[in-house]
């Protein structure tokens, strides 16, 4: 682990997480079709997710990494992107990790 | 600015007793546009109470509005009601007004105090209003809509519409925007009869909206963002202003009646214990929603799970309590408080509060809330 520079490992990791999310939302069919693919950055509420699969996403993403979004992150702007839920997952289980 | 809102308050409060009361019945009566009151909140600049200072309003903050809607609710319930909505779809046009032509056009609306309806139930869908069937359809430079509404209060009446659209023919029903329509500009057609059992002076009747427009009368912020950040919160605090308006109306005509009777009558009913406690917890309730809501306007807060929560149970809370202390009030003066007429009438208060619970039913809120307390984290 020494050898790998402290930046690949978060890439990796996030890479890791961002699948983890997407494979979540799919499976939860949240826009069937269309997250299996999309881009990290893409809008989904363009895409049309709608608001009550918002607190579904929120539930599932809160079991899979045994997180609690506290309060001010429970928001639209949270879950607009994969790569933005990644970002709330990251800092969450960061958090948590910190002894 | 503080004399200024102070002002602003007395002034609904001396409508509402004055020519708001003045043609209530009338309106209910007919079930007819309030004309005169709309004429007379124009004169007091009223109708831009939601709008900053230096773009012409009275800047009024959440708070102050709510005050207002209750105020003017004493007088007549459905002017109380247009204006509320009018302050709403104000609200949102001012939170998004970028580009050179739309802030122009919002300006306008504010100086000219152009009255604002908005479009967002739809035929097959009803009051979701997060998502739409409807369309905004390009061709070349202009675009256009068409639109069936089931319910639009003051439609025909409006300056301007709100209407929600999906961004395109080809997105998905929940992908939406607001468009700013043109009344002049719009094909306003009735689709059927308004004769409701309350709150008939809105004239909501379902309408047909066609209307062409330039790109930039599409507002920038999507609709779902506008709904969680503005339109939502507003709605349900400006709402509920109107119906403890409505509520504290009821309950002060009780006390009237019961003054009346004297002594005579034996001691006083213990209704009217009952409705003030239940008022102080509404205006309570209503005050802080307020508060919150204010902060959420300003960026100050983010409209989270746990705040949208809290002010979808003002509206739960507020559209059936409000009802509760109208029926006591009934209840407390008899069959005056029954008859459509005389001064401890309370008929047309009940059945302008009858239709709280509908306007987004609080069978749909309870599911929702049901869906958002899986998750909101209480303070």
């Amino acid at each position: 682990m020494n050898a790998v520079p402290a930046k690949a490992v978060h890439g990796n990791e996030r890479t890791h997480v961002e699948r983890r999310v997407r494979d979540l939302l799919a499976r939860r069919a949240v826009l069937p079709g269309v997250i299996e693919s999309v881009d990290a950055e893409a809008d989904l509420w363009e895409l049309g997710m709608e608001s009550l699969a918002m607190v579904g996403v929120m539930v599932a993403v809160e079991d899979e990494f045994g997180i609690e979004f506290p309060d001010e992150l429970l928001t639209r702007e949270t879950f607009r992107s994969l790569s933005v839920i990644t970002d709330a997952v990251m800092s969450l289980t960061q958090e948590e990790d910190r002894p | 600015m503080t004399g200024d809102r102070e002002s602003a308050a007395g002034a609904c409060r001396e409508l509402a007793k004055g020519v708001l009361a003045e043609h209530a019945a009338e309106v209910d009566r007919d079930a007819r546009f309030p004309k005169e009151a709309l004429r007379a909140l124009r004169a007091h600049g009223l109708l831009a109470a939601a709008a900053p200072v230096e773009r012409g309003g009275l800047g009024a903050d959440v708070p102050a509005l709510a005050g207002m809607a209750a105020a003017l609710a004493r007088g007549c319930g459905a002017t109380a009601m247009i204006w509320a909505m009018h302050q709403v779809q104000l609200a949102c046009l001012l939170a998004c007004d970028e580009g050179a032509e739309l802030r122009e056009a919002v300006t306008r609306v504010v100086r000219d105090q152009l009255l604002i309806a908005s479009a967002t139930s739809e035929a097959g869908i009803g009051g979701a209003l997060r998502t739409s069937a409807c369309a905004v359809e390009r061709d070349g430079a202009s675009a256009r809509l068409d639109k069936r509404a089931t319910t639009v209060s003051y439609g025909v009446e409006a300056d301007a519409l709100l209407v929600s659209a999906r961004r395109g023919p080809g997105s998905p029903p929940a992908d939406q925007v607001a468009v700013l329509v043109d009344s002049a500009r719009t094909q306003l057609e009735v689709l059927g009869g308004w004769n409701p059992l309350g709150m008939r002076g809105t004239c909501s009747p379902a309408l047909r909206v066609r209307a062409e427009f330039e790109d930039w009368r599409i507002l920038p912020v999507p609709f779902g963002d506008l709904v969680a950040r503005v339109m939502t919160p507003l709605s349900h605090v400006l709402w509920s202003g109107v119906w403890y308006g409505l509520a504290a109306e009821a309950a002060d005509r009780a006390v009237c009646h019961a003054r009346a009777r004297g002594d005579g009558a034996g001691p006083p009913s213990g209704s009217l214990a009952e409705m003030r406690w239940r008022l102080a917890g509404l205006e309570a309730q209503l005050d802080a929603a307020a508060r919150e809501t204010q902060d959420v306007l300003t960026g100050a807060a983010e409209p989270t799970v746990a705040f949208t929560l809290r002010v979808n149970s003002l509206k739960l809370a507020m559209s059936q309590v409000a009802v509760d202390v109208a029926l006591a009030a009934m209840r407390v003066c008899g069959m005056a408080g029954y008859s459509e007429e005389g001064p401890h009438s309370v008929a047309r208060l009940l059945r302008d509060l009858l239709s709280a619970p509908l306007m987004i039913n609080n069978e749909r809120l309870v599911a929702i809330g049901a869906q958002l307390a899986l998750v909101a984290r209480e303070r």
